[in-house]
């Protein structure tokens, strides 16, 4: 089991260098053009760049934040909960349940909304009242996150570049760190009522397989609460569950009391990883550094 | 005589009381929301401007046609089967919405686009229109008259139910957080060609029920009762359930299911009114009403920016009240 969220994570999150904003001011040939261009692209980038961000989508957020456009959030959805500081700005509530008017009130000029912000006429009425609404595209790969980081970063005018350096450096640790680990791991979600399973086409089952693992669970698509019986036939060799999940079973010890969990490879050896659920499943600037861990973890619980 | 003239007035004045409170419901609605406007910022052409008129107004209407659609068909459902505990549910309109709501958006994929989102609004209006027929049908076949309305109901509404639990099993995730948020009602997102499309429907509705108060007042004492009377039960029970069905079909199309009201409101009035329908009718609409847009603007106050689900509100406002009356009207006879 991963010891904590590490710190590699952190940095990822953290921007780098924001000052490659306005690299054309040294590059004009005499002072005076130089100051006239400064002038013309300082008075262009506040007529366009928004400064009353509304972010909408715990992974969009963290992306804001890792290209330097915290501060221009005025407000965040339930889901956004990572970095610390995002906590104080006030919530517009769950992403798919906003209300126009809450909304409307924060004065937002830029809404980047993940794709299952909503509902649908509520955006619509947004857009009618003149709001400027980008949707983030969703993405359960690392192709798909570098697409998102540079749909927001063009929403916010920002140089996607350190961010998706960040990204690269951790895809090429990840390179490294996942060989050997090919084996069924089991995605437990613990909402509320049963703990249901990842099936296919899940951001759990994506992840696994970034790892360089694989889902024990492929017969259904998405999460579905699984029998007993038929849970001792996957033999997973391995639990993956969220830390806030885990949290909220009580605990490693009662994990392994949930029926048919005991009888598996995993239940035998009592391999669990437990991995905060944002960088987990949200595929966000951490995901690659999130899949290392996930890899180095996964080969820690099977050392014999 | 003259005690009867004397409650006549008291039921004039509480009506007077409920036109009152409507009213003042409404204006403390449309003066409230998470962006402050005042009275002099609604003219011209400004985002304010735009927010009272486009946002929050058809969001307020919204909320009176619903309120009083859902009151006034509970309402008439509890006269009409005589029970206080009857409900437009009943007769399937919420059982078959639900139906048809779960089949657009499991099966069509509907909820994510705004057309979806009209789709699933088409979908209720006509799934619960169908449910209704199909179990006037049954009873009809059945010849037991209401008693045979309830159980073919019950029968349809259990099998609607199971339909949608098969539905939910094969949705993925946001289907069925789709069908979940559908399923507390919402008057989010609220516009006027909803407003336009739910009046249409729902005034013409109202305007039937409230005329049945005569009749299900002659109803209230017992089946062959009325028939002595001259009336005809059969007629009676047709006019409330198609009544009813469109009026609770065009407020669940607009709005999914909130509940509480159609239930809750009769009951509060039976203490200003007695039971005589030709009063408790039209103060079901209007306390209805002004019910659900006191609830409608909690619901957009208390946690603003963010929203609540109005069915929370309906039920947090009202639930506590209705205990209260309980409590201190022992004997009260419903």
């Amino acid at each position: 089991m991963p010891a904590k969220q590490s710190a590699h994570s952190a940095g990822a999150g953290l921007p780098a260098n924001t000052s490659g904003a306005h690299p054309f001011a040294r590059k004009a040939g005499s002072y005076k053009r130089g100051w006239l261009l400064l002038l013309l692209l300082v008075l262009g980038s506040t007529a366009q760049a928004a400064d009353r961000i509304i972010s909408l989508g715990g992974d969009v957020t963290e992306i804001v934040y890792a290209l330097g456009a915290g501060k221009q959030l005025v407000a965040r959805d339930l889901t956004s909960t990572w970095p610390q500081q995002v906590q104080r700005l006030p919530s517009v509530g769950y992403l798919r349940t906003l209300g126009t008017e809450g909304v409307l009130s924060l004065q937002p000029d830029l809404i980047l909304a993940a794709a299952d912000a909503g509902p649908p006429s509520v955006l619509s009425q947004l857009k009618a009242s003149g709001v400027n609404i980008v949707s983030i595209p969703q993405a359960r790969d690392l192709a798909e996150v570098q697409q998102k980081i540079r749909v927001i970063a063009q929403a916010l005018q920002r140089d996607p570049t350190p961010v998706l350096q960040q990204l690269n450096e951790d895809a090429q640790r990840l390179t490294s760190a996942r060989n050997k680990t090919d084996v069924p791991v089991l995605f437990l979600l613990t909402h509320a009522g049963t703990p249901q399973v990842a099936g296919r086409d899940t951001s759990a089952a994506a992840m696994i397989q970034l790892a360089g693992a694989h889902n024990a669970v492929e017969q259904f698509e998405g999460y579905r609460p699984l029998t007993p019986e038929a849970l001792a036939v996957q033999a997973p060799e391995v639990v993956l569950i969220t830390r806030e999940g885990l949290e909220q079973l009580g605990g490693a010890a009662a994990l392994w009391r949930l029926p048919g969990l005991s009888a598996t490879p995993a239940g035998r050896h009592h391999r669990l990883i437990a991995i905060d659920a944002l960088p987990l499943l949200g595929f966000g600037p951490r995901t690659a550094a999130t899949a290392v861990e996930l890899a180095q973890a996964l080969q820690a619980s099977l050392k014999p | 005589m003259s005690r009867w003239l004397a409650q006549r007035t008291d039921q004039r004045w509480a009506l007077l009381a409920l036109i009152s409170a409507l009213l003042l419901a409404l204006s403390i609605s449309l003066q409230s929301g998470a962006v402050p406007i005042a009275w002099n910022e609604i003219s011209g052409d400004s985002l304010n401007a735009h927010v009272f008129w486009q946002i929050r107004l058809p969001r307020v209407l919204l909320a009176a046609l619903v309120g009083a659609a859902l009151a006034t068909s509970g309402a008439a459902t509890q006269g009409l089967f005589r029970n206080p505990l009857a409900d437009p549910t009943l007769i399937g309109i919420g059982s078959g919405a639900a139906l048809a709501v779960a089949l657009v958006v499991v099966l069509g994929a509907a909820g994510s686009t705004l057309g979806g989102t009209y789709l699933m609004g088409i979908a209720a209006f006509i799934g619960g229109l169908l449910t209704t027929a199909a179990i006037f049908a049954f009873a009809r076949a059945s010849g037991s008259g209401i008693a045979g309305l309830l159980l073919a109901g019950l029968a349809l509404n259990a099998l609607a139910g199971a339909v949608v639990g098969l539905l939910t099993f094969f949705s993925t995730d946001q289907q069925l957080r789709t069908l979940t948020f559908w399923s507390m009602g919402s008057l989010g997102g609220a516009q006027w060609p909803q407003v336009w499309a739910c009046a249409s429907i729902a005034l013409p509705a109202l305007i039937l029920l409230l005329t049945l108060g005569r009749g299900l007042n002659l109803l209230g004492l017992g089946e062959p009762e009325a028939r002595h009377l001259g009336l005809n039960p059969v007629q009676l029970q047709r006019l409330v359930v198609v009544g009813v069905a469109l009026a609770v079909g065009a407020a669940v199309a607009v709005a999914g299911l909130i509940g509480f009201i159609g239930l809750v409101v009769p009951h509060l009035l039976r203490l200003a009114f007695g039971g005589d329908q030709r009063w408790l009718l039209p103060g079901s609409a209007l306390c209805g009403a002004a019910l659900l847009s006191a609830a409608d603007t909690g619901a957009r106050l208390f946690m603003a920016p963010a929203e609540l689900p109005v069915g929370t509100v309906t039920s947090l406002l009202g639930a506590p009240f209705f205990l209260w009356l309980l409590w201190h009207q022992r004997g009260w006879r419903i």
